[in-house]
């Protein structure tokens, strides 16, 4: 009767727990893609004037949405690809001291700082007239300020990645550090080594592959949390291409109202491009029976 | 998957429920009481007021002059929220369509291209302007402040403070700054990487400038938006600033998003020239210490835009009578005369001089002082009227399409 008890009482908890997940989380965001794709097709809206493709169509026939989609990718591949080198050979260098210790503060400080704040510290350091420009003109490094490289606002996204390295590599240092210990790699790459394997050899066979393959999830959400990302783009971007959230709210907040439609047509391209993403990576992860 | 396909129907049932705009609000009419009954209706109220607060000078003159002021002398809370153009239309939308009956919005600062949107949603309350006491003291013909970008403002915004457009320059750099479209292009081109234009409100006001002197003069492309003369005019344009644009900061490859970097930009020295829609914001930025002392303002031979800035009252707002006289007294002697001050703000006033009383212009004179900026009267010579606000969009999405993805 206890045991029966115990298991209708989880039951009910599992249940309850599925219908909050359900309504604030799944609901909320389906009502609003609900609401959106109602908008774009002109079917609510004030000034809206009955269902029309158009929005649609205008939006799709203009390359500035391919272009956004995939400088948004490029940024967020980059900086995750940086970060992820700089992480992992900080974690494999300095094992698990990184995060312990008076070392320990400089990991977790740059968490603490919002992304507009980080963006305008990166404005500061990197522009012409910034930090660093000023820096090696004093050292007589550079002439002029103006010889200095275009760092921010630059074509190649250079501020944004070096913003996004700055945030998300002492995120993954210390969100590696954690599997390490949590796996033993350390006594793993002791056995290794008493075996024969070289460094190289344990890092590359063992070390890289398990922190990656435990950490696969989260480097999946944190490159979607990029290439959504607003402020840093917006801050240390160029007017063309923008990234997509920056280019989503450029066209919400138009001069022309009877733009608004269109804005909402780009929300669902992204919200679709992050769940195909979520999918195949869902997928992927299937066992093969 | 029934369970799945019931779900959508309902949501889909819901939001369309959700978004009926068909709905009648109910308010009281306070364009039939009397100002003393106004009067007696606003104490105790509490109004919320949206404005832009990306300026901690204009911040403060809310904040310790205004605010205690209404409380004193008609025991109404004023509360302000940051916001701006878009965010007030954004959220005066929502809640038409979420038929919200009671907006959040009592009162918001606004101008031309927000006024024009507010109409086309029908978001503002009035006419009202004719029931304040102290409108008596503006000149409602004068055509800076009878249209807003070419609208009649037909009393559904107060006039609030009127600038003319101002480019920035370092006079230790331009020893001589350029006067005309031409000079402007072949001193650009001296100086490659010192001048750019932002792609906002105040480089679109310079743009609007510019066409202005291609077409001619100011009374070219006065009146509603005309297409063939846009598609002319605009094509000169472009040519024009593509053929800065290789000279430009960055090489053109890039624009500033808003006027407060290029400030930055301009303090640092990596820019030569910046821009404001306010003659004398030089004045007051200096005086602040936000713009270097090296920063001069002047117009155009051919002219600049003069812009009034209005505020209005939101249709749903439940506090209109004291929002009104909020209204009444920010269009006060002594509050447009505060406003006016460098030191306080230094934003122009809407009244006619020639309406006040002799102490009153005496302190209103006093005030034009310059050190930085050009001398208001003077260059009221040179101001050219706000066009209509189609060229304002059209100009948007053109400049983007023209030149920045060029």
């Amino acid at each position: 009767m206890t045991l029966e008890n115990t298991l209708l009482n989880s039951k009910i908890v599992t249940r309850l727990v599925i219908v909050c997940f359900l309504l604030l989380v799944v609901v909320p965001f389906a009502a609003g893609l609900m609401y959106a794709i109602l908008y774009s097709v002109g079917l609510i809206g004030i000034l809206s004037n009955g269902f029309t493709t158009s929005h649609i169509s205008g939006t799709v026939q203009n390359p500035e949405i391919l272009f956004s989609l995939l400088y948004s990718f490029y940024v967020a591949s980059c900086s995750m690809l940086i970060s992820l080198v700089l992480s992992l050979g900080g974690v494999l260098f300095f094992k698990s001291s990184i995060t312990k210790g008076k070392w320990s503060f400089f990991s977790y400080l740059p968490l603490a700082a919002p992304a507009i704040v980080t963006a305008f510290v990166s404005l500061q350091v990197f522009n012409k007239t910034g930090v660093l420009s000023r820096v090696l003109y004093q050292t007589n490094a550079i002439s002029d300020l103006s010889q200095f490289p275009d760092m921010v606002n630059d074509s190649l996204g250079i501020g944004i990645i070096t913003t996004h390295v700055l945030m998300a590599t002492p995120f993954f240092l210390i969100f590696f550090s954690n599997i390490y210990e949590a796996e033993n790699l350390k006594s793993l790459s002791e056995v290794a080594k008493s075996l024969g394997a070289s460094s190289t050899k344990v890092a590359e066979k063992i070390a890289i592959p398990l922190l990656l393959k435990k950490g696969l999830n989260t480097i999946l959400l944190y490159f979607i949390f990029v290439i959504g990302s607003y402020e840093i783009p917006l801050i240390l971007g160029q007017q063309s291409p923008q990234m997509i959230s920056v280019l989503i709210v450029r066209k919400m907040q138009r001069y022309n109202l009877i733009d608004i439609p269109q804005g909402y047509f780009l929300s669902i391209v992204y919200s679709v491009v992050v769940i195909l993403l979520i999918a195949v990576f869902l997928k992927s992860k299937k066992p093969v029976i | 998957m029934k369970k799945l396909t019931s779900l959508f129907l309902l949501l889909f049932a819901f939001i369309l429920s959700a978004c009926n705009n068909n709905a009648s609000t109910i308010e009281k009419d306070h364009l039939q009481f009397s100002w003393d009954e106004i009067l007696i209706q606003a104490k105790g109220q509490t109004v919320n007021f949206m404005m832009w607060q990306g300026d901690p000078q204009i911040n403060k003159y809310i904040n310790s002059y205004v605010i205690p002021s209404v409380k004193a002398k008609y025991g109404i809370t004023l509360q302000t929220s940051a916001g701006q153009g878009n965010q007030i239309v954004s959220i005066l939308m929502g809640e038409k369509e979420a038929l919200k009956i009671n907006s959040e919005i009592d009162m918001c600062w606004i101008n031309g291209e927000t006024f024009y949107q507010l109409k086309q949603i029908d978001a503002l309350f009035g006419p009202f302007v004719d029931k304040l006491p102290n409108a008596t003291l503006i000149n409602l013909d004068n055509p800076f402040i009878k249209y807003d970008f070419q609208i009649p403002i037909n009393g559904m915004e107060c006039p609030w403070g009127n600038v003319q457009f101002c480019l920035i320059y370092n006079k230790e750099k331009v020893l001589v700054p350029p006067k005309n479209m031409l000079e402007l292009e072949n001193y650009v081109k001296q100086i490659p990487g010192k001048f750019t234009i932002p792609n906002d409100f105040t480089g679109l006001t310079f743009l609007k400038s510019l066409l202005i002197d291609i077409a001619g003069g100011g009374s070219t492309l006065a009146g509603p938006f005309d297409e063939a003369k846009y598609k002319n005019y605009s094509a000169q344009l472009w040519q024009y600033i593509n053929r800065l644009k290789p000279f430009m900061w960055k090489s053109g490859t890039t624009f500033p998003n808003a006027v407060s970097p290029m400030h930055q930009m301009f303090s640092q020295g990596e820019l030569y020239f910046t821009m404001s829609n306010n003659d004398g914001e030089v004045d007051n930025k200096v005086t602040e210490g936000t713009l270097p002392g090296f920063a001069r303002s002047y117009v155009l031979d051919a002219g600049t835009i003069q812009n009034s800035h209005y505020l209005g009252i939101t249709k749903n707002s439940n506090q209109k009578a004291a929002a009104m006289v909020i209204l009444n007294f920010l269009i006060s002697p002594d509050a447009q005369l505060e406003k006016q001050n460098s030191s306080v703000w230094g934003d122009g006033t809407v009244l006619d001089l020639t309406k006040l009383s002799a102490k009153e212009q005496a302190a209103f004179n006093s005030l034009q002082n310059r050190i930085y900026g050009p001398n208001r009267i003077e260059i009221a010579s040179k101001a050219l009227m706000e066009l209509a606000p189609e060229y304002m969009i059209r100009l948007n999405d053109d400049f983007r399409k023209y030149v920045i993805e060029q």
